[in-house]
């Protein structure tokens, strides 16, 4: 008997439980309404962790993790906790959560199986899951603070030098299609560019 | 042997939430969520209380406000002669049965998770005083009635939560008493400035627009180039000289718009379609420097103030002797000319009932305050085939509508706005019924949220709307949001380039003015924002 086929089985209990726990990182009252409310655009935050964590378990059953997919997933979730009154290490604790409820629903088989080395497999999985929820998290809080700071140069566009001294944004714009110039002006807002979470 | 911690106890991660009642919790202030607190200064100018009888500078993180001895006495004073003056207030403090059908209508609680901001339990911090200091019941039975005393730390916890609330009445479409939750807001903050605890945002337009005529603070002369500077811009793309007139008497019509439009990005492009819409129908109206704002940021401070700033439309309508006024896109401007203006200064008999000058249709919702939105004016234009259209200008658009707030919920204005998009436009797709008419969400930093340090609370208030508008996008390809309120078009590029980075944001008379086929016009080979109609993608 191996692990993964023991995950595979309880696939189900697994990804709810995990589901819930995540639910109980919010304030009791909150969880309750999570749990009533199934429409997704009434509860958008309960729908994006009940739409995420099973697929998110899915992948990491899979032989190869592929570490696009699960940064995609996480960030489902963590793009909202980086936003709410989480600190940083409650918005990824969510990850190691898991490693709680496996060893609580497996408890016995793998005591009985020995199945500790696929165990320690596995959580090292989640241990990589854990960095890539850290990434996801740093680069939407840096999109915070970019998403501000685009905000103050927007209102005061004589901050962007561009040696003509000219102060309204229209006629730099102008200005830069004649002389066939691209600054990000023209490309859009995000005048730092578009990488972030995008 | 004593008990060894656990690992994650040391840790001392923080993941689960405060348990208990939550008259036991404490606030915790937050940077990213609370708003700065207005200058000295700023509301000095107002004639507003300047916190100058306080012990300290105002650091609204310090446990410590350094509050003035008799805060407590001058607060409960202020909410005393608001309850006898105001019987709403009055019903409102006493009727709700907390069924809890508000509670999950809220955009910053769907966004946040925090249950202080269900707006049951928002109410319910100014309710439990209510109940301790001012009933009987209360008073006598204290906890067991929901009732509790004010103090330094309640006032935290309702000044925090009371600037978390957008005043969008979302969750007063769903209380089966009708209780109007943001007029409790409304009352809240007007409780607390008696004591000068405004935020920055409000105060320092507050203060603008009372000296100038607009929140922004632009001088006569400013606007008016402001306003060049588009027409510049239309002679440019569109190939028309423009040349509208300014503080004229004798004019038939006042055209009066959200100083937003004039001066932030990408309003200014409505601003500009406005200014070919009505070039185009030939109308005898009038910009005016004086009546240089629609909106009233007043409106989120106190009463007097928001009377006081909203007088200038119509002492400026009478002095131009106009026969009635016609307004821009913009969100609260609409509740309150229509739910407030002429009780604060009606009858307005100096006035004529508004009638379309180019189609002869009546106005007759318009008939007590005498002002038209730009978008009833336009789709009755529209209607009347008085419109040369070419839709297939904005076929590089697939466009979701947003109903702002004020304007659907406080107005009733649903099917104008849909009916003018989809004469300009031919890909427009709606968001899922429950998120848009009376069902709106808010952009998330409405009633003057919408400073730049409060960014948390403004990206999670969003999120609601953004997740209706990331679904359109996914199925249908969505890649314009169109609205008709000033806060939302500052709002959203903002939000959206946290939470949907490839969806643009306009006003509805940007895009009837790309469509509007006007008489003499060049190649239209570019839009207003200056890109090539044919290759352009919008970004927020």
């Amino acid at each position: 008997m191996d692990l993964k086929r023991l995950l595979k089985e309880k696939r189900d209990s697994i990804a709810d439980r995990w589901v819930q726990a995540v639910q109980e990182t919010y304030p009791h009252l909150t969880v309750e309404f999570f749990r009533k409310q199934r429409n997704e655009f009434a509860n958008p935050v309960g729908f994006e962790i009940s739409r995420t964590m099973g697929p998110l378990f899915d992948e990491l059953l899979k032989d190869v993790n592929d570490p696009e997919r699960l940064s995609s997933l996480i960030d489902n979730v963590i793009k909202v906790r980086a936003v709410q009154d989480f600190e940083p290490s409650g918005a990824v604790a969510i990850v190691f959560l898991l490693k709680k409820i496996i060893r609580k629903e497996l408890a016995k088989e793998i005591r009985e199986g020995e199945l500790f080395e696929d165990l320690m497999e596995f959580e090292s999985r989640i241990d990589y899951l854990a960095l890539l929820a850290f990434d996801v998290y740093m680069r939407r809080r840096e999109r915070v603070w970019r998403v501000k700071l685009n905000e103050f140069v927007r209102a005061r566009p004589f901050l962007i030098e561009d040696g003509t001294g000219a102060m309204c944004l229209s006629y730099k714009i102008r200005q830069e299609q004649k002389q066939g110039k691209k600054t990000g002006l023209s490309e859009g807002l995000d005048i730092f560019g578009q990488d972030g979470a995008r | 042997m004593a008990k060894l911690p656990k690992y994650y106890e040391l840790l001392n991660i923080d993941y689960r939430p405060p348990k208990g009642n939550w008259m036991d919790t404490p606030v915790d202030i937050r940077p990213g969520i609370y708003c700065y607190p207005a200058r000295p200064e700023v509301l000095k100018k107002a004639s507003m209380n300047d916190r100058s009888d306080w012990k300290k500078y105002w650091v609204v993180e310090d446990e410590d406000w350094g509050l003035p001895d008799d805060w407590k006495e001058r607060l409960l004073n202020k909410m005393r002669d608001m309850l006898s003056k105001y019987r709403t207030f009055k019903v409102y403090m006493d009727i709700c049965v907390r069924c809890g059908a508000c509670a999950d209508k809220c955009h910053y609680f769907l966004g946040s998770g925090d249950p202080f901001n269900m707006p049951v339990l928002r109410a319910e911090l100014l309710r439990s005083v209510y109940r301790g200091e001012f009933t009987t019941t209360g008073k006598i039975l204290g906890r067991i009635a929901g009732a509790r005393k004010l103090t330094k730390d309640v006032l935290r916890q309702i000044w925090y939560y009371m600037f978390q609330c957008s005043q969008c009445r979302r969750c007063s479409v769903f209380c089966p008493y009708g209780i109007d939750t943001a007029e409790i807001t409304i009352m809240a903050r007007e409780i607390m400035n008696e004591l000068g605890m405004n935020i920055a945002w409000i105060q320092e337009s507050v203060t603008k627009c009372l000296f100038t005529g607009n929140h922004l603070g632009l001088q006569p002369q400013t606007y008016k180039e402001c306003i060049d500077c588009m027409l510049a811009d239309i002679e440019e793309y569109v190939g028309i000289t423009i040349d509208p007139s300014w503080n004229r008497k004798g004019a038939e019509i006042l055209f009066v718009v959200p100083s937003g439009d004039v001066f932030a990005d990408p309003g200014i492009f409505t601003l500009a379609g406005y200014l070919m819409l009505l070039e185009h129908i030939g109308l005898d109206y009038t910009w005016s420097t004086y009546a240089s704002e629609g909106g009233d940021f007043g409106f989120f401070t106190a009463n007097e103030v928001a009377k006081r700033m909203n007088g200038k439309i119509y002492r400026e309508a009478k002095r131009l002797g106009v026969k009635w006024i016609l307004g821009g896109e913009c969100g609260h401007m609409w509740r309150v000319l229509n739910q407030y203006m002429t009780t604060w200064h009606g009858p307005i008999d100096f006035l004529e009932e508004p009638v379309s000058p180019i189609t002869g249709t009546k106005f007759e919702n318009a008939k007590a305050h005498k002002m038209v939105h730009i978008s009833e004016f336009t789709a009755d234009l529209i209607k009347h085939g008085k419109l040369k259209l070419d839709p297939s200008r904005n076929d590089r658009l697939r466009v979701t509508y947003h109903d702002s707030c004020n304007p659907s919920r406080g107005m009733g204005l649903y099917e104008e706005p849909r009916y003018i998009i989809k004469s300009v436009c031919n890909h427009f797709f709606e968001m899922p019924r429950n998120t848009i008419r009376e069902q709106t969400f808010c952009c998330g930093s409405g009633s003057g949220l919408n400073a730049s340090e409060n960014m948390e609370l403004r990206l999670r208030g969003g999120f609601p709307r953004q997740n209706a508008l990331r679904y359109v996008r996914d199925k249908y390809g969505v890649n314009m949001l169109a609205c008709i309120c000033a806060i939302d078009r500052a709002a959203f590029p903002t939000a959206q380039q946290y939470w949907n980075p490839d969806v643009g944001v306009c006003g509805i008379t940007e895009l009837v003015a790309n469509a509007l086929i006007m008489e003499g016009e060049g190649p239209r080979t570019h839009n207003l924002r200056g890109f090539e109609i044919a290759t352009w993608e919008p970004r927020p």
